[in-house]
């Protein structure tokens, strides 16, 4: 109940800093909205299915490409065009990564996820007309201003949350989360696991791809890094930093990380040796994130 | 493509693919018996690379570089291995991703700290700086041939030690089963400090084999630590063989992409890599 | 009903199950037993397409169902219980019971899990109505074996396997289990592994004798109380 109203209070005070027109709040607060949307996909196969990917970045970054190029090059902007392509991109994506991946299990699924990652990212990186390693500017956005682009990111942030937690309590979302107790059992009791497993996998790479869409068309920027295994790692450790396996876990997680990746850079050019320093820590000494401590103390 | 060219191909194909066997069989050992898959092992071999080129630098001989790189390196192994992957004896898959995705993080700080952005080139030995003629048309630079050749003894040492010695019937039992080496009464932390110390070494070794030849840059780690997944992938898990044909397979579709497509080079190996999972989900040996 | 021929399944050198041929009727209760290490869970696992077997044939009313997965299997009507209490912990028993019913409806994504009058069915059979909103894993060991059968029942089966049912339970919880698989087997087909002698001879009406991976005896369970070879090998051990 508690938790409830707060994520309501959270909720309406990220509305607020939309009315601020504030140029720097509008994009640091919607970048971490981004990472809120992002990070909830992924627990969405890490905590609840028990899937840990690292291609969770090539999502992200095919949608944000796939949006760059129909403004650049066929003048199509609007979000109603460019939103439904830029997400069937990632769906069509995690069909194909998603299928080949998860005939491995275990292990070498992660092998296998960030090996096809770092191809992604080599196509991108090497094609002619994709700017290399300096990336692409999106010529035309899809919202006009900030603030508007802001308040899209809220409303995808607040429809996020209501149909992942729609999914999670319904029976998918339970045999999800029975596959990743115990698969085997699953399989016995008739449920066809490689299925399911697929389908969260596409239900999570198309909204990483939203979380990819939304962010190109605030920065209107695209880069080959967002593909990079940098980033599906930071994205993991943002769940679990959060807590894995709830949905208000991987919020805090991107919230938190937003603030000590922006104050990081300013405090030191090393920051990303504090980045390690803090995944390290968290790993160790609270493996069951931030969410894990408020429950452990109520 | 001429024959000779076919043949230099192949020479280098075979030539990184023993490269990448050094990288891949201590990753594929390590998670076999240690069970921890780590990610900071292509770091080892980015360092093995910059050390390579910070004391041939300073000694002017790169055989210095790899006689104090390799104590060194085994050493930093150990110590990682006492002081973080110990930790993670027991910890799921996502703990030892993240905790060694930390150290990756860690170690590209402390070489950005140490060395800067920039790239360098190391000098192959002057002993070695000559090339050797390969048909009419093509030649074969002296160094890859012994970086070839280096590699080679050392995957046969690797053979008896694996093969001969009692350590090494350790790691085979190891990476059958781990529990039953504890059943032996063996001292695992023993085993594991001294495998994972010599994972590391091999790694590094790679690196300072290949600085001459790639040059030493930033992120070196992170393109051979995925390659050597896709080698593991492939060669099926704990398995040296499996590890040694992968690393060839890689090696060879790699270099040969490269010539045939060159637009799509970097994707060809992935390519290999699904066509194996279609084949075989857990690799060639599994 | 289930037919088996010539099944084997190796391990290495070692065959756990080396050329098992058997028909098992419809609407009876079949019992294997047998020394640790004859081979009755592997072949358990081999009909459920737990595990592949290295040759040989499954049959199932007639039709060749050697190398479909357990999830198939399943909606052919096979279900399976497991050794250990196999629940999951963190649900309650009703949601255990209604999670398992899932398996037969089509994937749902978005509605609302409902109260399936399956799950109702297997839950009351189970005698589990009043404990129904109980963690499974705060339900006692008996009571996380009959949710256990609960969660196969819910599957709607036609034929069972259970792997040791009565395994670590006490006099009176085992009596309710026996009863419960008795008032079970009336309308279903039953294949069980069970080392409780004293209740397989009273509820199997066939008693299967594995050795080292293959059928050293078959027959009613006062046949093979009666069979010399059966106690030499095995009853004479255990029961003087």
């Amino acid at each position: 109940m508690i938790r409830r109203a707060l994520l309501v209070v959270l909720a309406l005070a990220l509305l607020a800093v939309g009315f601020t027109g504030d140029r720097f709040w509008l994009q640091f607060m919607g970048k971490a909205m981004i990472g809120c949307i992002f990070a909830m996909s992924l627990d969405l196969l890490v905590g609840y299915t028990g899937l840990v990917s690292l291609a969770h970045a090539a999502f992200f970054g095919i949608s944000a490409y796939l949006l760059a190029g129909l403004s650049n090059h066929y003048g199509l902007v609007s979000p109603v065009a460019t939103l439904p392509i830029c997400l069937a991109g990632a769906a069509f994506a995690a069909v194909v990564i998603g299928w080949l991946s998860l005939r491995a299990t275990g292990v070498y699924f992660i092998m296998v996820t960030l090996a096809f990652t770092q191809m992604l990212y080599y196509l991108f990186n090497d094609a002619p007309g994709l700017g290399g390693s300096d990336g692409l500017y999106v010529n035309e956005r899809p919202f006009s201003g900030r603030t508007t682009a802001y308040f899209a990111i809220w409303s995808a942030l607040v429809i996020v949350y209501a149909v992942l937690l729609r999914v999670l309590h319904a029976p998918f979302g339970h045999a999800l989360v029975g596959i990743r107790v115990n698969e085997q059992r699953m399989r016995s009791l008739g449920f066809p696991t490689p299925r399911y497993k697929l389908v969260a996998f596409v239900i999570a790479g198309t909204l990483a791809g939203l979380a990819g869409y939304l962010d190109a068309a605030l920065y209107g920027f695209v880069n080959p890094a967002e593909f990079g295994w940098r980033q599906s790692g930071l994205v993991l450790m943002t769940v679990l930093l959060g807590g894995k396996g709830t949905l208000h876990g991987p919020i805090l997680g991107a919230l938190l990380l937003t603030f000590v990746e922006h104050y990081g850079e300013q405090f030191t050019v090393h920051w990303n040796a504090l980045i390690g320093a803090l995944v390290i820590a968290v790993v160790l000494f609270l493996p069951r994130g931030l969410a894990g401590l408020v429950h452990a103390r109520d | 493509m001429s024959f000779s060219l076919f043949g230099l191909q192949v020479l280098n194909g075979v030539e990184q693919g023993l490269l990448l066997f050094l990288v891949a069989s201590g990753l594929t050992l390590v998670f076999g018996v240690l069970g921890v898959l780590n990610f900071a092992h292509g770091s080892f071999y980015m360092l093995g690379a910059y050390l390579a080129f910070w004391i041939s630098a300073g000694t002017g001989s790169l055989l210095a570089a790899v006689l104090i790189g390799i104590p060194v390196m085994a050493s930093l192994g150990f110590l990682v291995e006492r002081l973080a992957i110990a930790r993670l004896y027991k910890r799921d898959h996502l703990s030892q991703v993240l905790l060694t995705y930390g150290l990756v993080l860690l170690f590209n700080e402390l070489q950005r700290a140490l060395f800067g952005n920039d790239v360098h080139g190391v000098d192959a030995p002057r002993l070695l700086a000559f090339r050797i003629p390969l048909g009419s048309a093509q030649e074969w630079p002296a160094y890859r041939v012994f970086t070839a050749a280096a590699c080679i003894a050392v995957a046969a040492l690797m053979r008896q030690v694996i093969l001969k010695t009692r350590f090494g019937m350790r790691v085979r039992a190891g990476a059958s089963n781990a529990e039953m080496v504890e059943a032996l009464g063996i001292d695992v932390r023993k085993l594991f400090s001294a495998l994972f110390s010599a994972g590391t070494a091999l790694a590094a070794l790679a690196g300072m084999l290949a600085a001459p030849l790639t040059t030493v840059y930033p992120g070196m780690g992170e393109n051979v630590l995925v390659l050597s997944f896709v080698v593991v992938v492939i060669g099926g898990i704990g398995s040296i063989k499996g590890a040694f044909f992968g690393a060839m397979l890689v090696g060879l579709s790699d270099t040969f992409g490269k010539v045939l497509l060159p637009g799509l080079a970097s994707a060809m190996v992935y390519a290999v890599m699904a066509a194996v999972l279609l084949v075989r989900p857990r690799g060639l040996a599994g | 009903m289930l037919e088996t021929e010539a099944l084997c399944r190796r391990f290495g050198a070692l065959a756990a199950v080396d050329g098992v041929s058997l028909s098992f009727e419809a609407g009876k209760i079949h019992a294997l037993i047998g020394p640790n290490g004859a081979g009755k869970s592997t072949l358990l696992a081999l009909l459920s397409g737990e595990l592949r077997a290295t040759s040989g044939r499954v049959r199932l009313r007639g039709v060749d169902v050697t190398h479909h997965s357990p999830d198939r299997l399943s909606r052919l009507g096979i279900g399976r219980s497991y050794q250990t209490a196999n629940v999951f912990a963190e649900l309650s028993g009703a949601e255990c019971v209604w999670l398992a019913a899932q398996s037969r409806a089509p994937m749902r994504l978005l509605s609302r899990a409902g109260r399936l009058p399956g799950a109702e069915r297997a839950l009351d059979a189970c005698g589990l109505s009043s404990r129904r909103a109980i963690r499974a894993s705060e339900l006692s060991y008996g009571e996380q074996r009959q949710l256990e059968i609960a969660m196969v029942l819910a599957t709607e089966p036609s034929l069972l396997l259970l792997d040791e049912p009565l395994a670590g339970l006490g006099h009176d919880e085992a009596q309710r289990i026996v009863a419960l698989l008795r008032e079970v087997a009336r309308d279903r087909t039953m294949i069980l592994v069970e080392h409780d002698m004293d209740a397989v001879f009273s509820i199997a009406d066939t008693v299967t004798v594995l050795v080292g991976g293959r059928v050293l005896e078959r027959g009613t369970p006062q046949a093979i109380r009666a069979s010399r070879a059966v106690r030499e090998a095995y009853l004479g051990e255990e029961q003087p």
